[in-house]
């Protein structure tokens, strides 16, 4: 890569030791010449290194009628490279006790690499191969594709998993967000072999990408990694998303017939963005509605008061696109409605009332006091770097947190449940037998329903 | 939380852990010998204290060495069920009390019931190590157990199982082929009980239950994190050094007979696709055939390069996962077990018979000299790993102090370095049986799913 090493290293040697805010607690920043931002924590102690590599692209980039290519894209990066068959490849991180895991998300993908600090080099050469020579070979196109029709086939038996699907198309109907990000057989029949091969080009771009490390690694040796083996990546132009905002979607409950003992109930509309000037207020307000676990609202009252549930929570998804706002529930099927009638009472009746003030100094004594705890293994740095990247927070952000929480005020939750929770227009989705669930089905109607109110 | 001896649960991060301990299963201290601290009070309880400075924060387990193998047929599940009720509050710590503490300082808490043990835990800033050992001494001396709560945790529990085992193929078919397996062991039934025995547990027997085996003589503390051995001993004492101890809680007679035939369960339910399971007897920690068996299991089902992924998955494209299980630390004799999740169009016979092509080949010829380092490299890499977590590392200590010395801990890596590919291949032999091993089948059956039925309702006045 171009790392431009004269300038970097000059700059780096000599502001390092002098200026404490390069050196911010978490770890420190470069941007290289390339385009790609490096992260890098120093934890001696265990010899281990985690690598995180962040690709700032993910399935919302997948095509209309190509749903799942990101991620295809994604999981064929290990099946073959110029220098490894994918076997080769298996046997050799194997044999470095190494691990290698890839995941796509919507906004994202993600490789991450765990090695012992004795391996780092040979671990890292293969995940170099991996980035940056894939071949692609059709027959593991075929086989892997194959295999996601297959698991995507083998999770309909999974009611929580039929639920979200239908949650997710039905609030999203034009946007990625109502996709899977595996897609579907369909679309993925449509993929080509091409499709994938100027996927990888187009956006596994330094440009494009966070690297981070934690562990047993000076920010020294990470810079001698990317010099040695990402030399020959070049940055490119990434094509932006052109993405419309969905528009809201109206009161609809969708009914789901399946021999099934519990119903499975997921009940939202859509949410926030993390850019969300009223972030912090939302996120104390679902944590006292549903995302506290116990003691939060729902919990209280539908497991330990009615015991009609093991498990009940709230959760905005608050991505760079606003993602969904999601309850779910399982409870037994003749308990369903009356589930869903608790938590509509529940969530009206906090955008009544807002919060109590012993509510939310407890959420704000969470959030403050948990927040170390998220930072203790090499393993958690590893995950929140590359994530406060790339939404842009700043390194320091560890230090502003507290304070990010402590001045949050009781009327700002209360207008952040009034703004931002719709007990009036939520979607419904259940899966249960609808039979002992007391539901009927109403015959087959409409599949379109009228939209109303604005687009976001 | 119930967590069961079965490759196919991975419900939550605490599941991953458990099942990364069991199915890795390995430690060594060559490098670094683990400054552990152990204590017994008066009472009987058992302190183990781990000094790991690296972060400020504090990990409390109380392991209770009670679970399902402990429970009778009637009663199955009350284990499980106590552990749900140990959150219902004290005299001094009402109702909800205990979680709101431990979050509003940030702390994090649950517990899981296996066939061998209860375990609570929390993780916390250091400084409020003492908020913890007052919780959990507490609530050892002081539950309150009321009809009310009982009623109402019952129900959830029952909740807990249809989520869990009721509406999950895989889990129920587990259920299934463990019975069989076991004719006259407790392993036989499920952790989480069968849910006529949840229907008809009493109060009473929890009570009876509780005062049996929740006594400091049956628990393990740990205490892992940024600590002073001594500081912390003198905090134990004075919250828990009060308890009285009781008698010995009772042994466990149990034992599973040889087994003679191979045993067949077919399950059929709704469900995508066929699943296919086959469990085998073997021995656990006390036998030497424990770590061949072990590293069978990795050569099997381990790591990206396993033999059963590399035959079955890729190039057979019969299964669309495939796994081996094997927990030596079980308390009794555990089973080890090969899971194939059938790919769509194929059917269990042909991936039966390409599994069992698999078990002969390494009955019959060695592992590769590189195949067997591979496979070690996996377990050692895997230990330092776990070094990561400090939680995991308290685990560690419960769990092997619980079948009765942490120190095993360091012979785990040593004694996997050790093992040979004749051994590999005369495990295989002696436990990969056909008269030892009790097969399961899930066969779907019953209505298309869901997404082939779909009936989508629009209406505005059915909402409420």
């Amino acid at each position: 890569m171009r790392l431009a090493l004269s300038v970097y290293f000059g700059l780096l040697l000599v502001l390092t030791p002098a200026v404490p805010t390069i050196a911010a607690p978490l770890g420190v920043r470069t941007v290289l010449d390339n385009g790609a931002v490096l992260l890098v924590a120093e934890r001696p102690g265990v010899p281990m290194v985690i690598m995180t590599l962040l690709v700032k692209t993910g399935a919302m980039a997948d095509p209309d009628g190509r749903a799942g290519l990101a991620n295809l894209t994604a999981e064929l990066l290990t099946r073959g490279t110029k220098q490894h068959s994918a076997q080769a490849l298996a046997e050799a991180l194997d044999f470095l006790g190494a691990s290698l895991n890839v995941d796509t998300d919507y906004e994202t993908t993600t490789l991450s690499l765990t090695t012992l600090t004795k391996n780092l080099d040979a671990a890292f050469a293969l995940l170099s191969d991996v980035l940056l020579s894939p071949t692609f070979p059709q027959e593991e196109f075929e086989r892997k594709r194959k295999e996601i029709q297959g698991d995507l086939q083998s999770r309909e038996e999974n009611p929580g998993w039929v639920a979200r699907k239908a949650f997710l198309q039905t609030l999203y109907p034009q946007h990625p967000f109502g996709r899977l990000v595996e897609g579907d057989p369909d679309t993925l029949a449509a993929i080509t072999r091409a499709d994938v091969v100027q996927f990888h080009q187009t956006y596994y771009r330094p440009n494009n990408a966070i690297i981070a490390f934690a562990g047993d690694i000076s920010h020294a040796q990470a810079v001698k990694l990317l010099h040695t083996y990402f030399s020959n990546w070049h940055p490119a132009d990434i094509p932006p998303l052109v993405w419309s905002a969905p528009q809201r979607h109206p009161e609809e409950r969708i009914t789901l017939d399946k021999k099934v003992t519990q119903a499975n109930v997921l009940l939202g509309h859509e949410g926030i963005a993390r850019s969300n000037k009223d972030y912090y207020a939302v996120l104390l307000m679902n944590y006292i509605l549903g995302g506290g676990g116990f003691g939060s609202r729902l919990m209280d009252r539908v497991r330990e008061e009615l015991g009609l549930v093991y498990s009940i929570n709230s959760s905005f998804s608050a991505r760079k696109h606003p993602g969904p706002f999601i309850i779910g529930l399982q409870t037994r099927n003749a308990t369903a409605t009356q589930a869903v009638s608790e938590v509509l009472q529940l969530v009206r009746q906090f955008v009544e009332q807002g919060p109590s003030e012993r509510e939310l100094a407890a959420a704000k004594s969470y959030y403050i006091n948990n927040f170390p705890l998220r930072l203790v293994s090499n393993r958690d740095v590893a995950a929140l770097l590359p994530v406060i990247e790339f939404h842009e927070l700043g390194l320091d952000y560890p230090d502003r947190y507290p304070a990010l929480i402590a001045q949050v005020t009781r009327e700002q939750v209360h207008a952040a449940a009034k703004t931002y929770l719709h007990p009036d227009r939520l979607l419904q989705v259940i899966v249960a037998d609808l039979t002992q669930a007391n539901l009927t089905p109403p015959p087959h109607s409409s599949n379109q329903p009228a939209t109303t109110g604005d687009p976001q | 939380m119930v967590l069961q001896r079965n490759p196919i649960v991975t419900w939550c991060v605490v599941v991953l852990t458990w099942a990364l301990l069991l199915h890795v299963a390995l430690l060594h201290a060559e490098e670094k010998p683990w400054p552990v601290t152990q204590d017994t009070l008066p009472n009987g309880l058992t302190v183990l204290i781990l000094e790991d400075r690296r972060a400020p924060v504090v990990t409390v387990q109380v392991w209770y060495k009670v679970g399902a193998r402990n429970e009778r047929l009637g009663s199955t599940g009350i284990s499980h069920l106590l552990e749900h009720l140990m959150f219902r509050g004290t005299a001094k710590y009402g109702p909800g009390e205990f979680s709101r503490l431990i979050q509003e300082k940030g702390g994090s808490h649950n517990a899981f019931t296996t066939d061998d043990h209860t375990v609570y835990f929390e993780n916390i800033a250091a400084p409020h190590l003492d908020l913890l050992l007052d919780l959990e001494a507490d609530r050892m001396a002081n539950l309150i157990l009321n009809q009310a709560a009982f009623e109402a945790e019952k129900k959830i529990v029952m909740e807990e199982r249809r989520l869990r085992t009721a509406d999950n193929p895989a889990a129920d078919l587990w259920e299934q082929v463990s019975a069989a397996a076991y004719t006259a062991h407790p392993y036989g039934w499920p952790v989480i009980g069968w849910m006529h025995d949840l229907e008809a547990i009493e109060l009473e027997d929890v009570k009876k239950y509780r005062e049996t085996y929740y006594v400091p003589g049956n628990a393990l503390l740990v205490i892992a994190g940024d600590v002073a051995a001594d500081v912390v001993l003198a905090q134990v004492k004075a919250s828990f050094g009060h308890i009285p101890p009781a008698p010995p809680v009772p042994a466990v007679r149990a034992q599973e007979p040889p087994q003679r035939g191979e045993r067949r369960v077919f399950l059929r339910r709704p469900a995508s696709l066929p699943i296919y399971m086959a469990a085998y007897h073997v021995p656990n920690w006390q036998s030497p055939d424990s770590f061949p068996l072990a590293v069978l299991s990795i050569i099997l089902g381990g790591g990206r390069s396993a033999r059963l992924q590399k035959t079955l998955v890729e190039e057979k494209a019969l299964v669309l996962a495939a796994d081996a299980d094997y927990d030596r630390t079980a308390h009794d004799p555990p089973l080890f077990t090969l899971f194939l999740r059938i790919a769509p169009g194929k059917t269990w016979q042909e991936a039966e018979t390409a599994l069992f092509q698999e078990v002969e080949k390494l009955q019959t010829t060695p592992v590769t000299e590189t195949e067997l380092e591979r496979a070690k490299n996996l377990v050692e890499a895997g230990f330092v790993y776990g070094q990561d977590s400090l939680f995991y590392r308290a685990m560690q200590l419960g769990l092997y102090a619980a079948l009765g010395d942490w120190t095993m801990i360091q012979r785990v890596v040593p004694g996997i370095r050790a093992v040979t590919a004749a051994e590999v291949q005369r495990v295989a032999r002696t436990y990969l049986r056909e008269e030892n091993r009790t097969v399961g089948i899930l066969i779907p059956e019953g209505p298309p799913p869901a997404r082939e039925s779909l009936e989508t309702g629009i209406s505005d006045s059915a909402v409420h």
